[in-house]
């Protein structure tokens, strides 16, 4: 059983005004250890809120989500910010980098939120993602003071800190330039012939066909599930 | 302009309730601010309407490092200074007094003034009737030793002795009158208003000449002086202290510690009160700045949450310069209308005051609690100011921020860091603000509060109390003052309703001035003698107010004139002397200096009566009595024990004293309990105030920082979605609150908590006297601020977290 995620039968729908919208439906999907997945939709299709599920920012109205094995539906609020911070690790479309912190805390951040590490294995783990993402020289800087591209690399680094079972990256080229956008790529494959475990939504078909698997939403469904032939080395 | 000036009328009228409460706040703030600007003034700067003001100064002894109020220099260092003086051009003394008023029918006390026509011409008033006083009107000039000063047959009247005794007679010049005993012909009415130099209604004139030496209990006089044009105040000032230097060397067995100061009028009625005008100031000062914070910094959030939009919306740079004159006219209008409001709330709290005030005694004239031009003219600035201030502090700081990067700026923080430095400086200054004023409001109403219960040694229930005074010339022997005390308090002690009767010169709560006082057998080499207060009382006095005496017997029909002088002393004067033995049968001499003076000897100690206000070292003061039989001051209360409400008393109380001499009136009348509690009064009036501040600065400090706090977290909920999504839970994002908050929270308190102690600590040294109770009260201050701080932080943090990690990321 290499299943990291089991969704079946899932409906997510919001309530704005009174109106009732439903964003899922019926949604299964199974993503293996190993997969580099990638999402694409039109705008509102439901792909940032299929992702938001499967990374614990939402629940589901219905259905059932199993995460490495293990249940999610009564997890407490405590519990589900455990598996985000030591399962899931997020890549943001606008990078969410804290501005009042610098580049070493921010990567850092995650590893607060427990208290198994030392502090020297703490700084030996945010080297080591940093040297990853290729930042290491840029430590002291503030995120005002980076690029776009740069500060979505440490975004990435910040992301892999925990070693996460799975990436959950929500249109990571989105805000980036054509050139920066490329090395975000190069990166995440990098990652992923390493290893990892990446979902990525997108709108750019050549991202999207650089994954092992595609699949396309409409409406809230899923309409397209492919593998493709890119296979992680 | 026009335009944009309904626009920002029509933006305020679309959010009424915010406009609602920020017009209210200002109003209150406003009202606060123009009320007590008008208190302040009226006490301590107010400029009166008389000829040359500037010029005239009031000058008086300063005994012991303590101003004197009025009456207090040496007719003898009077004449000297006035001899040898280069810096006034007029310089003469008055004394303020009250003059019995009787036509041998009716007789009726008012205030007025022995007063040197030099000095009455300075205060330039005119007559309505008659004439003011020429130099001839005062036959010869009166000495120290003198029995009275008044060596006149002519008197001014007021316009209210003229209405309420002399029922606006049209006649009245030419027409006799007793002034003291005295036959005096009326000259002159003055116009209304003239009440100078305090509260004045009747004048006497007099002149003042040179004398042998100070001291010996003589005339002491106030003296009120022009100074010569381009002389300063602080010049005049210099020369008088260098001639009480040389007065001190001369002199130094009665002008030893003794110098003198000079005043503007308006500030002689404050004498030694003004650091309570200066502390009311500063509180006024905080309440205002609280305000201005508040409502400037929420203006502020209104102007850039609707830049953010126009900017959003036109995608162009945000035409900032308009907006902030948006914001400038929104400001404006609300300190308009708020001011508006703040004028009839400052004119309603001036009618509260009033009767308040003249409970106190002794005002100046020009206390008269009204919004004049004077006053309404300041009105305007103050609010001109505070809208400026309200407008311009976050208008400077809107102009700094670029808001156009702060919506490019694709980093979660939300806050910039200068808008998060704005934040730390306003929280910390709201609590430091509110954190000194309640201190100063928590503390000032404990004071109060144990002082208004202070024990003065007696029971107070049931008395009834009337000061008078007989008449220098047909009670110029004690034998003749004693037998008008024997024969008024054995008629009133015959009337149904009244247990007893007696008279002294002075009851617990106040005395009757103190006098230096030489022991028998005890070595004294610089002639410094101790002081103690001198009270002269009737022989039932003790029993009357059911005091024990400890040792010794008490006064009786036996001491009279001719037998041996005798004297009571209190506990604390025989402990002090004589800790170890008895201290009856010791002797001991008042105004030793004085040849005629006599050993009296000490028949009785008496349990300890607090003569003077009930905390400070002043309350341990010893006191020596005297038989009235034997020393009789002019000057004395007549006392009723009675069955029930003794006001019910009152009219007995005159009808009685008519009968023993209709030249004598009875004034001042008032119950023993209300004569202690109105010895508190100005105490009570402060605390009042500081109640008022101490509300006004929890409720609009709280509302502050709740309001910046919550802002502040809200802006930041996208941060927060970011460290939840990280795994950050709740616990986490209080912590980090929390932690983030406590520097703020800890610079606020220990600024606020330590001009709150040195606040309290000059308070102390006036009003109050600081107990065990402060550590308390400022304890529970700090956690007060505390929790309304950490609240402050954590609910709308909590309400926050409420939301799935999802939803905050989403959050604009
Ligand atoms: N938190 C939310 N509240 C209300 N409606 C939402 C929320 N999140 C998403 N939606 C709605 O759900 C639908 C899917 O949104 P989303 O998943 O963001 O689409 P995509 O990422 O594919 O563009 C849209 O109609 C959107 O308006
Ligand atoms: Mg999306």
């Amino acid at each position: 059983m290499t299943h990291i995620i089991e969704l079946s039968n899932i409906d997510k729908s919001f309530l704005t005004d009174e109106v009732e919208t439903l964003a899922l439906s019926n949604v299964e999907l199974e993503i293996n250890k190993g997969e580099f997945v990638s999402i694409t939709g039109p705008s509102g299709c439901g792909k940032s809120t299929l992702l938001s599920l499967l990374g614990l920012l939402d629940t589901a109205s219905s259905g059932q989500y199993i995460l490495n094995g293990h249940n999610t539906e009564n997890l407490s609020k405590n519990e589900r910010a455990k598996i985000r911070n030591k399962e899931i690790g997020f890549i943001f479309q606008s990078f969410n980098l804290i501005s009042e912190l610098d580049v070493y805390e921010n990567v850092e951040l995650p590893l607060t939120y427990r208290n198994d590490l030392s502090a020297s294995e703490i700084s030996q783990r945010v080297e080591e993602a940093l040297a990853k993402v290729d930042m290491g020289h840029r430590k002291k800087h503030f995120p005002s003071q980076l690029s776009g591209g740069q500060q979505q690399r440490i975004a990435i680094a910040r992301a892999l800190i925990s070693s996460p079972s799975i990436l959950l990256a929500d249109e990571p080229t989105g805000n980036l330039d054509s050139k920066n956008a490329q090395m975000v790529m190069d990166l995440l494959h990098q990652l992923h012939k390493e290893g990892a475990t990446i979902c990525m939504v997108t709108h750019d078909q050549q991202c999207a066909d650089s994954a092992t698997r595609r699949i396309s939403l409409f409406d809230g469904r899923i309409v397209e599930d492919t593998q493709l032939s890119n296979q992680a080395a | 302009m026009l335009r944009d000036l309904k626009y920002a009328w029509r933006l305020l009228l679309k959010t009424p309730g915010f406009t609602g409460i920020t017009i209210a706040v200002m109003a209150i703030g406003l009202g606060l601010a123009i009320y007590m600007f008008s208190i302040i003034n009226m006490l301590a700067y107010k400029k009166l309407d008389i000829p040359q003001y500037e010029q005239l100064v009031m000058i008086d002894a300063v005994v012991d490092g303590m101003l004197n109020n009025g009456g207090s220099v040496y007719s003898h260092d009077f004449d000297y200074i006035k001899q040898r003086q280069q810096s006034y051009s007029d310089f003469g003394a008055y004394i303020n007094n009250s003059f019995n008023l009787s036509d041998g029918k009716e007789a009726k006390r008012y205030n007025g003034s022995l007063i040197d026509p030099v000095a009455f011409k300075l205060f330039g008033g005119k007559p309505l009737l008659g004439r003011v006083f020429s130099d001839d009107d005062v036959k010869s000039p009166f000495i120290d030793n003198t029995r009275s000063p008044d060596t006149s047959d002519v008197v001014v009247i007021g316009y209210h002795v003229w209405l309420d005794y002399f029922a606006k007679d049209n006649a009245v010049i030419g027409k006799t009158v007793q002034v003291n005993g005295r036959i005096h012909t009326v000259i002159g009415v003055m116009q209304e208003g003239f009440a100078y130099p305090r509260n004045q209604s009747i004048w006497v004139p007099v002149k003042v000449a040179a004398n042998q030496q100070p001291g010996l209990g003589g005339w002491q006089v106030s003296i009120a002086a022009k100074l010569k044009p381009g002389v300063s105040l602080e010049t005049g000032q210099q020369e008088l202290v260098t001639f009480a230097k040389e007065l001190t060397r001369l002199y130094p067995e009665s002008n030893t510690n003794v110098s003198i100061a000079s005043r503007t009028l308006v500030k002689v009625v404050m004498d030694n009160s003004m650091m309570i005008v200066h502390i009311l100031s500063g509180g006024t000062l905080f309440i205002m700045a609280l305000v201005i914070a508040n409502i400037g910094n929420l203006m502020l959030a209104r102007a850039m949450e609707r830049n953010k939009e126009v900017a959003i919306r036109t995608a162009l740079g945000a035409p900032r310069g308009r907006i902030i004159r948006q914001m400038l006219f929104e400001t404006l209008i609300i300190c308009f209308i708020g001011g508006f409001f703040g004028i009839i709330i400052a004119g309603w709290g001036l009618d509260i005051s009033k009767p308040i005030f003249q409970t106190f005694g002794g005002g100046g004239s020009w206390w008269t609690f009204e919004l004049g031009y004077e006053e309404l003219m300041s009105a305007c600035w103050i609010i001109l100011l505070t809208a400026i201030l309200t407008g311009v502090i976050p208008a400077i700081k809107a102009s700094s921020t670029d808001i156009n990067s702060a919506l490019r700026d694709g980093t979660r923080g939300a806050q910039s860091r200068q808008s998060g430095r704005m934040i730390k400086i306003l929280v910390s200054a709201e609590i430091f603000l509110s954190c000194t004023l309640l201190i100063m409001a928590g503390v000032t109403i404990f004071g109060v509060k144990n002082v208004i219960n202070a024990d003065y040694g007696i029971n107070s229930e049931n008395i009834l109390t009337s000061k008078f005074v007989l008449n220098t010339d047909a009670y110029r022997q004690t034998g003749n003052r004693n037998n008008y005390h024997l024969q008024l308090t054995r008629l009133l002690a015959q009337e149904p309703g009244i247990e007893k009767a007696t008279t002294a010169s002075a009851f617990p709560g106040r005395s009757s001035g103190r006098q230096s006082i030489q022991i028998e057998d005890l070595t004294n080499q610089n002639k410094q003698f101790p002081r103690s207060y001198f009270i002269t009382i009737s022989n039932n006095y003790f029993e009357f107010l059911d005091v024990p005496i400890l040792a010794g017997r008490s006064f009786s029909d036996n001491d009279t004139r001719g037998s041996l002088p005798v004297v009571i002393v209190s506990s604390s004067f025989a402990k002090k002397y004589w800790p170890n033995t008895s201290a009856i049968g010791k002797r001991i001499k008042a105004e030793p200096n004085n040849p005629d003076s006599k050993w009296l000897t000490i028949v009785g100690v008496s349990k300890h009566l607090v003569h003077s206000q009930p905390f400070g070292d002043e309350q341990f003061r010893p006191t020596i009595y005297v038989p009235n039989s034997q020393i009789a001051y002019q000057y004395q209360y007549v006392a009723i024990k009675t069955s029930s409400d003794p006001y019910k008393f009152q009219q007995t109380l005159i009808t009685q004293a008519a009968k023993v001499d209709a030249n004598i009136p009875l004034y001042n009348i008032f119950s023993l309990s209300d004569r202690l509690e109105r010895r508190v009064g100005a105490m009570v009036f402060v605390s009042n105030i500081f109640i008022i501040f101490g509300v006004m600065a929890l409720i609009l400090a709280a509302a502050g920082i709740y309001g910046i706090m919550s802002r502040s977290v809200t802006q930041r909920t996208q941060e927060f979605g970011v460290r939840r999504a990280l795994g950050a839970i709740d616990k986490d994002i209080y912590q980090l609150l929390l932690k983030q908050g406590l520097p703020m929270l800890l610079f606020g308190l220990v600024v606020g908590a330590v001009l709150g102690y040195f606040v309290v600590q000059m308070l102390a040294s006036i009003i109050l006297s600081i107990d065990d109770y402060y550590f308390l009260v400022t304890l529970t201050i700090l956690s007060t601020i505390s929790i309304t701080f950490i609240s402050a932080t954590l609910i709308p943090a909590y309400r926050t977290l409420q939301m799935e990690p999802n939803n905050a990321l989403r959050y604009e």
